[in-house]
């Protein structure tokens, strides 16, 4: 395995781990019951089975946060904090372009962006 | 953002709110465990997982795999269609039509003949052949509540940690039955089985989730036999009045009475009379009440629902034991007959009070005999009940007219042909019911004069109460004997004036007889009850007033003079038939005119006046007898002889007139012309 795989599992271990937590709080809450948390529990594996990479990690985690209800919610900060590395990985190009004055790669990079958008 | 997945909204939807249940905290305590011993939340997700193999659950994975069209215990739709069938067409051709019932206690008089009678029918050949060539199966009961009500609640639903949380259990397994049930009945259902839940945890000290358990069981064979009773027209309700007003309530505060009076009944003996009253009569839906001609017949329910309690002993006895389940067979299959030599405080070899049980069960059984308790829902509607005040009357005519032994077919066919007139009036009324279906079917299949007769009878009066009282007895000693209060209503007086008062008391007589009071006395009390009602004077109303009452060595009748409230609402119903009640009067006052007799000629016209309906006071023959009355009183000795006997031929022709109005008599009908 190598490490970027590595990286990706632990960070399929620390999803599940928050999710799970949720599960318990909702669970002696009452808002869950466990045929519903057993069934959860089974969304959760399959979709993370599929995982084997950040940017599937990154797809995955909508999905999980709006499928699994209350549940869900759990991954939302995982998913701003990945969606917070991105912009800054792209903020820092961009500024990188400009201080550099690679000024046709740095249009090049917003016209691709803006059509993608 | 996307919107939930379908599939786990409503599965959310589902559980909102709900109490955490036992499962959850099965599940709970699996985590923890988990992860106390090291394993990872995957390992811990994986494990729930497997257990979510089944979309729908553990609990149900065995539904899936049943056919859809199976019920409880393997039945299928159509072998309960055709268990039906054979009931009511092979019932009276393997026991005859008086039922076996009927003819094992045909010499019997004292409770130990009637006990004997019914344990040699348990016994019988006759009942083994029926069960064993299926013409009626008990057994099948749980498959037919299944077909009528549908699967019970979700077992998930049903587990509970809190006894107080079994109301919203018990109401979301009758919301199923919306259409089954009215409110009124689900609300009587809510009390009585949240009552029983509370004492049978008193009793037993079982967990919340068991007692739920048996709750919904219980709420389902109420709702059941609350909803098969609709089919039947045997005379009285079996439903929610009878089971849970009537018998349950009244037996309830016999109960209470004994312990006051020192006979130490034990919340588990209030389970067992609880759950008899509950079962008592669910026998009546093994169809062969439904059947065609059954009447006699439907009496064997006692003997079903005991074969009911046997084909599911093991499922009773897990609840309540082997000694409480005997305590209520036998409750069950005596349910009929009271024992006049009970002995209150004495125990049987289970510690249990049985002779108590016994009697009080049946006397709450056999005291609902007044409409509060007995009137079937559909006989209760304003507008059904003149219908059988017609059917009734018509019966009296028919007799009046034919009524020599050998014009006894000519009477029956002129009755039949009558009630079939009123059966089209009645399906029309049904139709505009939400339980059409039911009511039509038991208007064609069992509706007759008999049924009219059981029925109307019991609008005269009601239960107010039943209790034991202290009596000291023929050796000195004291005994505890029933005290019986009852009201008669306004309706009573009507029903004897037109009907005698034999009849109209035939609801008294049935709740007494039992009880050592005969007819006579009975008759006595009504006339009494007439003359308090007929005379103003303060005197003769506290004289009156002491006297009614009937006290035998048995038990304590006690009447009260004032008419009962919640029958007044029936009042309205038969007016008609209490304006029709002035016939005699306006016979015996054209009879006793005199010639200079000014005031009974006023007199007979006011009581015209308030005998006929206002479409007739416009008839010819009215203003003709109108304008006689008003010769007669400007007319010289002679004269007025002659005008008298005008008179009285009119007042004869304006009552037939009103009768042929009241029964819609015209001449487009083949019969009722003739009888009056």
């Amino acid at each position: 395995m190598d490490q970027q795989q590595n990286q990706v599992q632990q960070q399929k271990a620390q999803i599940e781990d928050q999710l799970l937590a949720r599960m318990q709080k909702q669970l002696e809450q009452g808002g869950l019951k466990a045929v519903q948390a057993k069934q959860i529990a089974r969304l959760i594996l399959d979709k993370l089975a599929q995982v084997h990479s950040f940017i599937e990690l990154h797809l995955i985690l909508p999905e999980l946060e709006t499928e699994l209800g209350e549940v869900g919610q759990a991954v939302t900060p995982l998913l701003e904090k990945y969606n917070e590395q991105l912009k800054n990985s792209l903020w820092n190009t961009i500024e990188s372009l400009a201080s550099e004055r690679k000024i046709k790669k740095l249009h090049k990079l917003v016209i691709n962006l803006m059509n993608e958008s | 953002m996307s919107e939930n997945s379908p599939q786990l909204q409503q599965i959310q939807e589902k559980s909102a709110e709900t109490p955490i249940g036992e499962a959850e905290h099965s599940l709970l305590e699996q985590m923890k465990m988990m992860q106390e011993n090291g394993s990872s939340s995957h390992d811990v997700l994986a494990t729930m997982a497997a257990e979510a193999a089944d979309p729908e659950g553990p609990g149900k994975s065995k539904m899936k795999d049943k056919d859809i069209h199976e019920y409880a215990g393997g039945y299928t739709k159509q072998q309960l269609e055709a268990l039906r069938e054979k009931t009511a067409t092979d019932y009276s051709k393997v026991v005859g039509k008086k039922g076996l019932v009927n003819s094992a206690h045909k010499d019997a008089q004292t409770y130990v003949e009637h006990r004997q009678a019914q344990e040699l029918i348990m016994d019988s050949e006759q009942l083994k052949q029926l069960v064993e060539q299926g013409v009626v199966d008990p057994g099948a009961i749980n498959a037919q509540m299944e077909l009528v009500l549908g699967e019970k609640i979700n077992a998930d639903k049903i587990k509970i940690n809190n006894i107080e949380k079994l109301q919203a259990v018990l109401g979301e397994e009758l919301s199923g039955h919306t259409e089954k049930l009215t409110e009124e009945e689900k609300a009587n259902v809510l009390r009585a089985v949240g009552e029983f839940a509370q004492t049978y945890q008193q009793a037993f000290e079982v967990p919340a989730q068991t007692v739920a358990d048996f709750a919904v069981d219980v709420t389902r064979a109420l709702a059941y036999q609350i909803a098969r009773d609709k089919e039947v027209f045997s005379g009285s309700d079996h439903g929610d009045l009878h089971i849970l007003k009537g018998v349950f309530d009244t037996g309830r505060g016999m109960i209470d009475s004994l312990k006051e009076n020192g006979v130490p009944i034990t919340d588990k003996e209030e389970v067992v009379f609880m759950l008899a009253a509950f079962y008592h009569d669910i026998g009546y839906t093994v169809g062969v009440a439904q059947a065609e001609m059954s009447f006699e017949a439907s009496k064997d329910h006692p003997i079903f629902s005991t074969l009911y309690l046997d084909a599911n002993k093991e499922y009773f006895t897990e609840k309540v034991g082997p000694e409480a389940f005997a305590s209520l067979k036998e409750i069950v299959l005596l349910h009929s007959y009271r024992d006049p030599e009970t002995t209150h405080q004495d125990v049987n070899e289970a510690g249990l009070h049985q002779q108590a049980l016994n009697e009080v069960f049946a006397l709450a059984d056999g005291l609902g005999t007044t409409a509060e308790t007995k009137c079937a829902a559909f006989f209760r509607k304003p507008e059904v009940i003149p219908e059988l005040q017609k059917i009734l009357f018509f019966v009296e005519k028919v007799k009046e007219k034919y009524p020599s032994d050998d014009q006894k077919n000519q009477r029956n066919q002129l009755i039949q042909d009558y009630v079939d007139h009123v059966k089209k009036d009645l399906i029309a009324i049904a139709e505009a019911d939400e339980r059409s279906a039911s009511y039509k079917r038991a208007i064609e299949t069992q509706f007759n004069h008999i049924t009219v007769k059981l029925t109307l009878g019991q609008f005269a009066g009601v239960l107010e109460s039943a209790s034991y009282e202290t009596q000291p007895d023929s050796d000195g000693n004291t005994k505890l004997v029933p005290k019986i209060e009852m009201k008669i209503s306004h309706v009573q007086a009507v029903l004897a004036n037109i009907f005698g008062e034999d009849y109209s008391l035939r609801a008294f007589v049935k709740a007494m007889a039992d009880l050592g009071i005969s007819q006579q006395q009975i008759e006595d009390i009504g006339l009494k009850i007439q003359q308090y009602h007929e005379t103003q004077d303060p005197n003769l109303r506290a004289e009156i007033q002491q006297d009614l009452q009937v006290v035998t060595q048995e038990a304590k009748f006690v009447f009260d003079t004032e008419f009962p409230e919640d029958m007044d609402k029936y009042r309205e119903s038969f007016i008609h038939l209490e304006r029709l009640s002035l016939k005699n009067e306006l016979r015996e006052t054209v009879d006793s005119i005199d010639t200079d007799d000014r005031v009974n000629l006023l007199d007979l016209s006011t009581k015209m006046g308030a005998y006929l309906t206002e479409d007739l006071k416009s008839s010819e023959l009215f203003v003709t007898f109108s304008g006689t009355i008003n010769k007669i009183l400007t007319q010289n000795e002679e004269k007025v002889q002659l005008e008298k006997e005008d008179l009285k031929k009119m007042v004869d022709s304006l009552i037939e007139l009103q009768e042929r109005s009241f029964l819609g008599v015209n001449e487009e009908m083949k019969v009722p012309v003739a009888v009056i």
